[in-house]
């Protein structure tokens, strides 16, 4: 009942000397999980010099293709090494196991050739720089074409896919609203908590209101909000329409004469868009909301006092930059998702890679454009 | 031989002549049974074929037997052991003795064909040297008809067919008595797929495999099946060789076997 429980990996080689030659007799199972402890004893046999080398395998009980590998690669470095080698006491299914050794003992590459040169790297390095900004222009014609569909959707409102557009806003804008509210709440708190405890070594305490209303209206409120809004919405337009790709479903609208981008695009732009300013007021309401608790609690300034002194230091300009800079957020995150998206190819591991450079680029851009914002808004006065 | 004594339904074979005994298997999801009470002996060396209309529960039968979904009743056999009352070491041992090809060949997309061959050896056997695993992962790319460039290829960059190959390949890398093969030719153009027939039916003999084949090809079934096991009803309705599904009156396998695709096929000899 061998066949019963599993080949037992024992195998053994024996050399001696016959009167022609060597005989190396095997036995044993020549099987594939004996091969490992077989190999360097296989590598250590040698023969003498001008006699021949015979093989015996009478006691060989089972031979698999790995087992008649080692059996045939050792006959062959032999041979080559000018003996003559020949195989006895093999049976008729291990004779076909070892004429597969020899049909197919083939060089293969196991990995793909890799250039580690110097100027392979430069080459590299420039092919990259290229297709930075083929990337860039592929980019800004997206963005225009995704310009002229929303154009074309003012002109010819029936091109307004409605129900997508409001079923986005829902996904991206209500079902944030918790997230979101509960992020800027705990910021608010710990931006005032840290301007608190600053500001009283310097008996300053008042100034508190000043830097909380300034740095959550100008700032905070609208980056906590984008940057949340790309982890958890820009993230999930590229996986979606990653996988739309993967699965020819977008082909398959292109076929129909359908434009994807007017499908798909338009109205995730339009959702971020509507979006974006409230969620940037909501933000700056919850993280005013939580300095207020902590100035009152902490320092003692009653919440009627902290929205007079905010009153007094908060210009409308204030609260409006936020608002300038809501709708600009929101369609670079709504773009970006897309793009990415559409760019996915074939395999999983490609909505991988676009769902990270979708989210990684997305920050980059909104925190440039935020610099950019703050020097303009500077500059002019603002 | 305690297992004599039961009777077999299929001719009744001593359990040493049977590889895998599936006895009064029952599964199915979500509240729905796909397979009920069904019985299945595959002899050792054969190549078995299993076919079924569309959604009658073949892959769920491969996929039970090979121990990704659970069963509800019934016992499964494989060597003369009983799957079910092995614990985890003892049921990898009996997992390495068997192969299974996917549908797409499920070849690992972030390695190379020749390092998706290595992944069992050197997950499975630790201590093989890189050189002796780099020969064997050429080997058996060569044995299933791979052109010598494509070890170094990522799946992403072969056809379906040679997916499929290199599918095999890993698949045999362990040396299994088991192959399982699930729709091996689907997909593939009819000159791929009678070279596909081909090289499973020379793996068969040149290796001595005993192939559970799941497929939907009539060309496949009349090329290299020993016999032919039909689903139907929630189990195996018929098992036997091509003769004896011609002869079938069961009114599903006798549409199947003597449709216009199988007088394309040759089977049918006009039906």
């Amino acid at each position: 009942m061998d066949d019963m429980s599993p080949v037992a990996p024992v195998a053994w080689i024996k050399q001696t000397s016959g009167a022609d030659g060597t005989i190396i007799s095997l036995g044993g199972n020549w099987v594939v999980a004996a091969t490992a402890g077989l190999f360097h004893e296989t590598e250590a046999i040698a023969g003498r010099a001008g006699e021949s080398i015979t093989f015996d395998l009478t006691d060989v009980a089972v031979l698999d293709t790995a087992g008649a590998w080692l059996v045939y690669r050792t006959a062959r470095r032999l041979q080559a090494q000018g003996y003559v080698v020949q195989t006895v006491g093999s049976s008729d299914d291990q004779e076909l196991m070892l004429q597969q050794a020899v049909d197919h003992d083939v060089e293969m590459d196991i990995e793909p050739y890799e250039d580690r040169s110097f100027v392979h790297w430069l080459n590299e390095l420039g092919a990259k720089v290229f297709r930075m900004f083929d990337r860039v222009f592929d980019f800004l014609n997206f963005f225009g074409m995704v310009l002229f569909a929303i154009g074309r959707a003012i002109v010819q409102p029936r091109r307004l896919r409605l129900a997508a557009t409001v079923h986005q806003i829902e996904i991206v804008g209500v079902q944030a609203l918790s997230l979101v509210g509960l992020i800027t709440f705990l910021i608010g708190v710990v931006i005032a908590y840290q301007a608190a405890s600053v500001l009283s070594d310097m008996n300053a305490e008042f100034m508190t209101v000043d830097m909380v209303t300034f740095i959550t209206l100008r700032e905070l409120g609208i980056l906590l909000a984008a940057v949340m809004i790309v982890g958890r919405s820009g993230s999930s337009f590229t996986a979606q329409i990653g996988a739309m790709v993967m699965h020819e479903e977008v082909d398959a609208m292109r076929s129909l004469a359908l434009d994807p981008i007017e499908i798909l695009v338009v109205p995730r732009v339009l959702a971020l868009l509507i979006i974006m300013p409230i969620m940037t007021f909501f933000a700056d309401a919850v993280a005013m909301f939580g300095a207020i608790l902590i100035c009152w609690i902490d320092l003692g300034i009653t919440p009627a006092a902290f929205i007079e002194r905010a009153r007094e230091v908060a210009t409308g300009w204030d609260v409006g930059i936020g608002f300038v800079k809501a709708p600009v957020f929101g369609m670079i995150i709504a773009l970006v998702g897309c793009y990415e998206g559409l760019k996915v190819t074939g395999s999983a591991e490609s909505v991988g890679q676009q769902t990270t450079r979708s989210v990684v680029e997305a920050i980059f851009m909104i925190l440039v454009l935020d610099a950019f914002f703050a020097v303009f808004f500077t500059t002019i006065g603002i | 031989m305690n297992q004599q004594d039961q009777i077999s339904p299929q001719g009744g074979q001593s359990s040493g002549d049977v590889a895998i005994r599936v006895r009064g298997l029952t599964t199915g999801f979500n509240g729905q049974t796909v397979l009920e009470a069904l019985d299945l002996d595959v002899r050792k060396g054969e190549l078995l074929g299993v076919v079924g209309g569309s959604g009658t529960g073949k892959s769920v039968l491969m996929r039970t037997i090979i121990g990704l979904n659970t069963l509800q009743a019934g016992s499964i056999e494989v060597f003369g052991q009983n799957m079910q009352g092995l614990g985890l070491r003892a049921r990898h041992e009996i997992e390495r003795r068997w192969g299974v090809l996917f549908q797409d060949g499920a070849l690992f997309t972030s390695l190379t064909v020749a390092q998706n061959v290595q992944v069992p050896l050197r997950e499975q056997l630790k201590g093989m040297p890189q050189q002796l695993m780099d020969e064997i992962a050429a080997f058996k790319l060569s044995l299933v008809g791979l052109p010598p460039d494509a070890g170094a290829k990522f799946p992403s960059e072969l056809s379906g067919g040679m997916r499929k190959r290199a599918g095999i390949a890993r698949a045999l890398a362990l040396d299994p008595e088991i192959l399982f093969l699930d729709e091996p030719t689907a997909g593939l153009d009819p000159i791929g797929a009678s070279a596909f027939d081909e090289l499973i039916g020379n793996l068969h003999r040149a290796l001595g495999l005993t192939v559970v084949m799941v497929t939907h090809d009539l060309d496949s079934l009349h090329a290299v099946c020993d016999r032919i096991a039909v689903l139907a009803d929630k189990r195996v309705k018929l098992i036997g060789t091509m003769d004896d599904m011609l002869q079938s009156d069961h009114p599903w396998t006798h549409e199947y076997f003597h449709g216009p695709r199988s007088r394309a096929a040759g089977i049918g000899h006009g039906g």
